[in-house]
């Protein structure tokens, strides 16, 4: 038996530690994997036995429903990664562009700009005028623009912006840097900016989940099956298979083929396709958070 | 630091508030949408207006774009059906036409929306009638009728527009189908032959009793009584000579046409005796053990073989429906006589938006598709060729996927206009009118209930009843703790100022009739 250093925990505990967490990581990954096997599992064969990790028959019925028209589940990737990179960009850039002044002690007006954020924070204006403002203000109706702007500040997160700001960049720096020469624009962009990566990246990573699993703004703004994001597909979808066939008698001629789909296996392939590529962002975005835990844990 | 210490409580202040918040909202992107107003001006691209410029034409009528809001789809092939209907609406009355479909998912709160931010449109088919009639969304349509939609008007069964009529105004004309609805059951034809079951002796729910004990004997992979948590036996009403008045169909209000009084029907002897029969049929192992939470379809059930018979509305075409959905031949049994009461005759209207800039010419749209065949199978079946094949003079064969099959002809129109789908009964247009003669009409037809005044103990009872409705008649518990228990809650939760808030409208009714 080797001899036990310092930094070695003793062998038990390592093995006890080793099935807690390989529990820990079946319980994460089995519910995916059931989730998988329904998706083929031949739907008659689910009615009769419930749900199976290792299904009786076979089928893929519901993955050839899902993109029997791969054009609009292709068009529906597209716009949704089209939204949550721009959205994502863009409402990070304004929300930093709100934070930082309000985060300045030498912002004259930082107080009323506050306020006017953490006003807006609890009380909004109500589902109707926001509607109104949207629709008629804007005419963002039908457009992709209205699956951006209505999510592009958060004020929840411009307060997160402003506390990091005002924790982690020291005034003096900034005086520093103005010494020496820098504008604004230049002190924000080359000392706040490289400094406030972490929270940049916190931000990025709420806005991305915020915009790809959005699908409230589709179904409210959106009648043009171009538009649809692919969230707001899934959810149609699943909800038009079950519409269907609840009430499949209650319906005439052509659409009495799509009362007879499998509602059970299709919900779980979309679920499988709409966790689709953003399982990718966590990873990249998984360096910063490790960042910005050492930084929190120096002593000021 | 004293500073940092300041802003950590702030933070986690702030926190705690965006928490509580998220919590409480329905729904995140109210609360957070708001703001974004402010900086939406400088990001905002011109939109891609959906408002086609209107080509002025000098003919005897002005041409004018009509929007028309239906359930289901959106289909993909829409455009090109809108193109065909605009160039034939052409010479008729000079509008195109614009279809928006608005998809199953809550269509009814996108609609709101559009009422409640004074969003100018059309025409729209009528979710939440009654609430939007009251509220003046609508525009009232005597007038309209008497002048552009003379025919329609004509043909119309007068209980259909007095089902529309909401204080004296015509507020929507309702799709021209069958008139009343009824229950029933639909069997599994192979089974009832097998067995010599006599369907048409059953007479009230409590007849199937023999033939599940068969079941149960004979045929042990069946369920006998398949239920599932959407459909209960509570299709099946112990007062048949009844309507269920309130709104909303979910709490117990019904009006007794003997007395013309309202009550509650799970307060009765009546109620308990049935739930207990129930209990007694889940005892015996007719019924499933999970009927209560089950969401297996009831067609997929029997189509697995897991059940023999399914159950609910039933209407003159169901046979053929039912055959088609379970893919094996059924047979139907309606329990009920086909009752027409206003609620199933506001089932699917149309109507005209107060915000229409031009309601002549929707109301003559409406007269069409009412009256011109031509207009209402393209409108409903598509285009001939692309998205329908005849084969027959009057019989047509859908072409699968072709892009255009959710615009249903119950939505809108006059039904007995479409060209019969290949799978339907050739018999259909004798049906519907066989249907219609057997038909009984309510006595308090054209009564519709103002919800307004009880809202609030509305959606408390309704959720009572949810809470409840599925354990009791899924036979799983001793019916009658619960129902006491249930009954209570009902009264706590005021559903004495419900009963008798739709009593009084009920009496005013009767006094003005």
């Amino acid at each position: 038996m080797e001899p036990v250093t310092n930094n070695e925990i003793s062998r038990p505990a390592n093995v006890i530690l080793h099935i807690i967490f390989i529990i820990l990581a079946i319980t994460c990954l089995l519910p995916i994997v059931l989730v998988f096997m329904i998706s083929i599992t031949d739907y008659d064969s689910i009615v009769l036995n419930g749900y199976q990790f290792i299904p009786e028959k076979l089928s893929l019925e519901a993955y050839a429903y899902i993109f029997k028209d791969y054009t609009v589940i292709a068009k529906a990737y597209g716009v949704s990664i089209f939204v949550t990179v721009v959205g994502t960009l863009l409402s990070v850039f304004i929300s930093s562009l709100y934070a930082y002044p309000i985060s300045r002690a030498d912002f004259k007006y930082r107080g009323f700009f506050a306020f006017l954020i953490f006003f807006t924070m609890l009380f909004g204006g109500g589902l109707v005028p926001w509607y109104m403002v949207y629709t008629q203000v804007l005419d963002l109706k039908n457009s992709i623009w209205a699956l951006i702007v209505p999510m592009l500040l958060s004020p929840f997160n411009v307060l997160i912006m402003k506390t990091y700001f005002q924790m982690s960049v020291p005034p003096a720096l900034i005086e520093a840097s103005k010494i020496d020469g820098a504008g604004e624009l230049r002190t924000f962009f080359q000392i706040v900016f490289p400094l406030s990566l972490p929270v940049f990246a916190t931000i990025g990573l709420f806005n991305t989940l915020h915009y790809w699993n959005d699908w409230f703004n589709s179904m409210i703004f959106v009648t043009d099956t171009d538009l649809y994001s692919l969230q707001y597909l899934m959810y149609k979808m699943i909800s038009q298979a079950d519409y269907l066939s609840r009430n499949g008698a209650l319906i005439q001629g052509s659409a009495t083929e799509l009362a007879k789909l499998p509602g059970e296996t299709i919900r779980m392939a979309m679920a499988l396709i709409g966790i689709g590529p953003i399982v990718l962002a966590y990873p990249f975005f998984q360096r910063y958070f490790i960042k910005g835990l050492t930084l929190g844990s120096i002593k000021g | 630091m004293a500073g940092k210490k300041g802003t950590g409580l702030l933070l986690s202040f702030v926190l705690l508030i965006g928490l509580s918040l998220s919590g409480c909202g329905g729904n995140n992107s109210n609360n957070e949408a708001a703001p974004a107003g402010t900086q939406a001006d400088s990001t905002a691209a011109p939109a891609a207006s959906d408002k086609a410029a209107a080509t002025e034409k000098t003919n005897e009528l002005e041409q004018v774009e009509l929007s028309l809001y239906l359930p289901g789809g959106p289909d993909k092939d829409v455009a090109s059906v809108e193109q065909a209907i605009n160039e034939y609406l052409k010479d008729k009355i000079n509008a195109t036409i614009k279809i928006n479909q608005l998809s199953w998912d809550k269509p009814a709160d996108k609609v709101n929306l559009m009422i409640q931010s004074g969003e100018v449109f059309d025409m729209v088919y009528t979710w939440n009638f009654m609430t939007n009639a009251a509220k003046g969304a609508y525009l009232p349509l005597e007038e309209l009728l008497d002048t552009y939609a003379k025919e329609t008007k004509a043909q119309i069964n007068p209980a259909y527009l007095q089902a529309a009529t909401v204080n004296g105004h015509l507020y929507a004309i309702p799709t021209e189908k069958e008139l009343g609805q009824s229950v029933g059951f639909a069997f599994d034809k192979a089974i009832v032959d097998k067995y010599g079951f006599d369907v048409n002796s059953i007479k009230k729910l409590e007849d199937i009793e023999p033939m599940l004990k068969t079941i149960k004997e004979k045929e042990p992979a069946i369920t006998p009584l398949f239920m599932n948590h959407t459909d209960s036996l509570n299709w099946f009403t112990v007062y048949p000579d009844s309507e269920d008045l309130d709104g909303s169909n979910e709490i117990p209000t019904l009006l007794d046409y003997k007395t013309m009084k309202v009550f509650n029907e799970y307060d009765t002897p009546d109620i308990l005796a049935r739930l207990k029969l129930i209990r007694e049929w889940y005892k015996a192992g007719y019924i499933n053990k999970n009927g209560a939470t089950d969401k297996t379809e009831l067609k997929d059930a029997v189509k697995s073989g897991k059940a023999w018979f399914t159950y609910g509305n039933m209407n003159p075409t169901s046979t053929n429906d039912w055959s088609r959905l379970a893919e094996k031949p059924m047979v139907i049994k309606t329990l009920l006589p086909v009752q027409v009461s206003t609620k199933s005759l506001q089932g699917s209207m149309l109507a005209i938006s107060r915000t229409s800039k031009n309601p002549e010419r929707a109301m003559m749209f409406m007269n069409l598709i009412h009256t011109d065949p031509v207009l209402y199978n393209l409108l409903t079946f598509g285009i001939e060729g692309k998205h329908y094949k005849k084969v027959g003079d009057n019989t047509v064969e859908f072409i699968p996927d072709s892009g255009y099959n959710s615009v249903s002809s119950w939505m809108i129109g006059n039904v007995l206009l479409n060209y019969l789908n290949k799978d339907e009964d050739p018999k259909r247009v004798q049906l519907y009118t066989d249907w219609n003669k057997n038909s009984k009409v309510s006595p308090v037809i054209g009564f519709v209930f103002d919800s307004t005044k009880v809202q609030s103990q509305i959606g408390a009872l309704i959720n009572i009843t949810k809470q409840y409705k599925n354990t009791l008649y899924s036979g799983e518990k001793d019916p009658e703790p619960i129902l006491k228990e249930m009954n209570s809650k009902l009264k706590a939760a005021g559903l004495d100022a419900v009963i008798s808030e739709i009593q009084s409208q009920m009496d005013a009714f009767l006094a003005a009739k």
